[in-house]
């Protein structure tokens, strides 16, 4: 609770607002038990949860999201990934990067293919099906290794 | 051990350790002054003095006590948890590699300059290069055992102790603190000759008699033997009390180095930082003293006021004062820059993104956390300096020239402290480790944290040295203009130096908060 009215405070939240916003975040995470522990003694999930709570306290309109899931517990996993997409539905863009391909595909509007630290392919999940040459329906699990594979091809052959 | 050292000696270390060694031999020549001063008032009108000797070890067992209070004692990173606890290497070799990789650099660094005292005294003896040599050894010895006894005391605040243990840890640290005062008791006039006897027998004491006995050739055989004895039967204690605690704590002291990773006693608290109504930097400077109220901060900064008052009491009463307030004021110095732990621990790593994500201040939010963080320690002082200079002042109304060096010296102690705590606040921001989890980083990180204390100590000292100049020249000037100007010349050099504290503090701390913002690792 402390960390985040200080979050909140230094983030220009107005004070009326701040107490509702924390409020309702703790008990949409599940948290509301722990609005008085110290974040030092929380587990790594519970961790996760307040650092986005945190992040998105003073509706930011853009969202930066470095491997969110990463070493987090299946439950957890479920109601982050449901925060993410309650995020983008309410216009928020979010930038997120992560190696759960299903979480791309269920929530990204958009989705680049990073490999070796390039950028091989942009698009939705369609067009990337298309420049990959796969099935309709494959997965963009399919989709990146094939994308990843070509282009490996490619620079072999240069 | 191998591995800890490896990268250690790149061009940048050997660099760093001329710099190093060029300050050291600087600082022994500007404390020999000190020392020799202080060797009049024990009855030697030149040369060595075991009791001035024994308390200038003291006073450097005082600095690395409070690097141990302050959890600097026994460097460990989360990648020793990681690697290193889990192997099978038993702990006590971890402990004893751990002690014998900081003795290194405290041999690199300290045994040239302390060679270069002994070997300027015993050519004063006429005694031969070997024995001060011999001297350099035992005095090396000291310092390890003032390494242990660091080390010692930072794993003694590690957390998970019994109420029966806590009892026992909280006596080990009052005994240590009150042995490491003792011997600076000493410069009071009239104090009981047990005191002396007593002092005798710690390791300062026994070091000093035993290296000023070679240095000057005085005989002494058994006497030697007997003192040899017991130094290292203290170090063979801090040793084994090292041991014996880093097979339970190495762990615990993670969460002591780690701010991140502390734990509390009581994981729930109410909260207390109610913002309704209240600035942003209300809110800053209140966080910080929850922060600090709930962690280890507030036992290091108690530790701190203990020993800045108890020095300022001890030489007050001593009349090394009066008789040198410069001394007086470099001497706070030393200490103020070994107690600026509390500020330069304000950097929270890898939580820093939140304040530079925020429209916050970088340059006012280091200003909050300073006020928070050292004001109550500089407020606590105050009444401290006024009770002790008082009487001074009184004492020294016959001498006009005297007394201005008073008066400035006694807020010049407290200004000398705030700058020396806005330096530990600059260089923590500027050098200061941004994770503990990186193996690789970690060496260069100890690495950087040697240049880093070296640097800050320099700089600090150019920063704090016109406070201390205005108080060495204040006789002078006295002398010159007369009794008839001394309150206008008081009132003007106390607001200078003043208006020059308020100056250096703002500029230093502008600096830590530029610095913080430009770096991309935090």
């Amino acid at each position: 609770m402390e960390f985040l009215q200080f979050v909140g405070k230094i983030r220009g939240v107005a004070d009326d607002l701040l107490d509702r916003e924390i409020s309702e975040s703790l008990k949409s995470f599940g948290l509301e038990e722990k609005r008085n522990s110290l974040v030092g003694s929380l587990s790594k999930g519970m961790k996760q949860k307040v650092a986005l709570i945190a992040t998105s306290l003073h509706s930011p309109e853009v969202l930066v999201l470095d491997e969110p899931l990463t070493a987090l517990d299946p439950k957890t996993r479920v109601s982050v990934k449901d925060w993410i997409g309650g995020q983008s539905k309410r216009g928020v863009t979010t930038i997120l990067s992560t190696h759960d391909l299903d979480v791309a595909q269920t929530h990204a509007g958009r989705i680049a293919i990073i490999d070796h630290g390039k950028i091989v392919a942009v698009g939705d999940i369609e067009s990337l099906r298309r420049m990959a040459n796969t099935k309709s329906d494959a997965g963009l699990e399919d989709v990146f290794l094939r994308l990843t594979e070509e282009k490996g091809e490619e620079t072999a052959r240069r | 051990m191998r591995y800890w050292i490896k990268g250690r000696f790149t061009r940048g270390a050997i660099l760093g350790l001329v710099i190093g060694e060029a300050f050291s031999i600087v600082f022994i020549l500007f404390s020999s002054s000190t020392y020799l001063s202080f060797s009049t008032r024990v009855g030697l009108s030149t040369g060595l003095s075991e009791v001035a000797l024994s308390l200038l070890l003291a006073l450097f067992l005082v600095g690395l006590i409070q690097s141990g209070f302050n959890g600097s004692g026994l460097a460990v990173s989360g990648s020793d948890v990681d690697y290193v606890f889990t192997s099978p290497v038993p702990p006590r070799e971890v402990f004893a590699a751990k002690v014998l990789m900081n003795s290194l650099t405290t041999i690199l660094f300290g045994f040239p300059p302390i060679i270069v005292l002994y070997l300027r005294f015993s050519a004063y003896y006429h005694t031969s290069w070997s024995a001060a040599v011999l001297a350099g050894f035992v005095t090396l010895v000291f310092l390890v055992i003032g390494l242990l006894l660091s080390a010692d005391i930072t794993l003694s605040l590690g957390h998970g102790l019994g109420e029966k243990k806590k009892l026992w840890r909280n006596i080990f640290i009052v005994l240590v603190m009150v042995l490491s005062l003792l011997p600076i008791t000493l410069l009071i006039p009239g104090i009981p000759a047990g005191v002396a006897e007593v002092t005798r027998v710690l390791p300062n004491g026994l070091a000093a008699s035993v290296s000023v006995g070679l240095v000057s050739g005085s005989p002494g055989g058994l006497s030697y033997l007997a003192d040899l004895l017991l130094l290292s039967a203290w170090l063979g204690g801090v040793l084994v009390l090292g041991v014996r605690l880093s097979r339970q704590h190495f762990y615990e002291l993670l969460e002591v180095s780690a701010a991140s990773g502390e734990k509390f006693d009581q994981p729930n608290q109410a909260s207390r930082l109610d913002p309704r109504g209240k600035s942003i930097w209300t809110i800053v400077r209140l966080k910080e003293r929850i922060v600090i109220s709930r962690t280890r901060e507030a036992r290091a900064q108690l530790i701190s006021a203990i020993f800045l008052s108890s020095f300022m009491i001890i030489y007050a009463l001593s009349g090394s004062f009066q008789s040198s307030p410069t001394s007086f004021l470099f001497i706070l110095f030393i200490i103020g820059s070994f107690g600026s732990g509390t500020a330069s621990r304000w950097i929270e790593k890898e939580r820093l993104w939140i304040l530079k994500s925020s429209p916050v201040s970088m340059r006012r939010y280091v200003k909050e956390v300073y006020r928070a963080r050292v004001a109550p320690l500089l407020l606590y002082l105050v009444p401290v300096t006024v009770a002790v200079g008082i009487p001074l002042i009184l004492g020294e109304l016959s001498q006009p020239s005297l007394l201005l060096g008073v008066i400035l010296a006694l807020p010049g102690a407290l200004e000398i402290a705030s700058i020396s705590m806005a330096g530990g606040m600059y260089f923590a921001s500027k050098y200061g480790q941004s994770s503990t989890d990186d193996i690789l980083s970690s060496q260069q990180q100890e690495l950087a944290d040697i240049r880093r204390f070296l640097f800050q100590t320099i700089i600090n000292l150019v920063m704090v040295s016109p406070v201390i100049l205005l108080v060495f020249l204040s006789e002078t000037l006295a002398t010159i203009l007369g009794p008839g100007y001394l309150p206008i010349l008081a009132v003007g050099l106390v607001s200078i130096s003043s208006v020059f504290t308020g100056v250096s503090i703002s500029f230093l701390l502008n600096k830590a908060g530029d610095a913080v913002s430009r770096r991309e690792d935090l």
